[in-house]
């Protein structure tokens, strides 16, 4: 059950990862929230569904679940407020065709 | 934003969502018992006077306007079709891990192979829910990301031509408004807008 537990964190652990080095190198805002919203989510997901592994069947494991499901919702409607905020106060997305121009 | 004749209700009945208020106080109360982990009758008391409060003061929160294109009278927020709903979340935990993989295999190849674009359709719902549903499923998928939903018109931010055309083919409805059509009962097909203000730069 511990080597569950590890690997449902290591993978978490290497999206985190992932995701971050996604922010770093992608070129605009937009696409570094893909990376921030997808790599995020699932990596902070497994590294909490390894914390329930690790736990067992207990109280903590069910308060850990009800981080879970908060996460799974909260963190792409988050991604959502902050790109819609970029897109109305008028950021460009950045494209291949212009690179170089701005 | 809105045309000035369009009008927003947010009245409903009190004995329409009766039942769900009742579901509510229900499920918050349970909630207290498992957070808290006490069982002597004083605690369950207040906890349970506190869930009965809770479900009082949000009921306002829980009553959702519609358009005039469903109707026009507004619903709760708890109506939803919740069996079809958790049927459809395994496919998209699936999609989610499928799209991280496919980020993390963009991101971490030298020469990031992106190029980024913005597409609009429209795809409208009898349910206000399923526009929140819609909108974060797109943004958990490959490559997508919903930028802004106003009045049923999505726009979304892609990162390759692929994902785009995987998610509002221009004939048909894309695999994922179908799906999410299919949970909230919702039936008008789907428009591929180009994006216009892009100056007509061709790759």
């Amino acid at each position: 059950m511990t080597y569950v537990a590890a690997a449902l964190m290591l993978a978490g652990f290497f999206l985190l990862l992932v995701g971050t080095i996604g922010v770093l190198r992608l070129p605009d805002f937009f696409t570094r929230l893909h990376a921030v919203g997808k790599c995020d989510t699932l990596g902070m997901l497994l590294f909490i569904a390894g914390l329930m592994v690790y736990e067992g069947l207990s109280l903590t494991a069910l308060k850990l679940l009800l981080i879970w499901i908060f996460l799974a919702i909260a963190n792409p409607t988050a991604t959502h407020i902050f790109s819609r905020a970029a897109y109305r106060a008028g950021l460009k997305p950045w494209t291949r065709g212009k690179e170089g121009a701005g | 934003m809105a045309e000035p004749k369009k009008v927003i209700s947010f009245r409903l009945p009190l004995g329409a969502d009766l039942k769900y208020s009742l579901l509510l106080t229900l499920f918050l109360f349970a909630f207290w018992v498992v957070l808290s982990g006490r069982l002597e009758a004083r605690y369950l008391i207040i906890g349970f006077l506190t869930a009965l409060g809770v479900t009082v003061i949000t009921r306002p929160f829980s009553v959702l306007p519609r358009d005039s294109a469903a109707g026009g009278t507004p619903v709760s927020v708890w109506g939803l079709p919740w069996l079809r709903l958790l049927a459809f979340l395994p496919w998209l935990f699936w999609e989610l891990v499928k799209s991280s993989i496919s980020m993390a295999w963009v991101v971490l190849q030298p020469k990031m192979p992106i190029d980024p674009q913005v597409i609009r359709f429209e795809k409208h719902f009898p349910h206000p829910v399923g526009y929140l549903v819609l909108a974060n499923a797109i943004t958990l998928t490959p490559g997508t990301l919903t930028v802004d939903v106003q009045d049923g018109r999505f726009t979304v931010h892609c990162v390759q031509k692929a994902t785009a055309e995987s998610l509002a083919p221009a004939e048909r409805e894309g695999e994922m408004p179908r799906r999410v059509g299919l949970v909230f009962g919702a039936a008008r097909q789907v428009d591929l807008v180009p994006e216009d203000d892009d100056n007509g730069e061709e790759q």
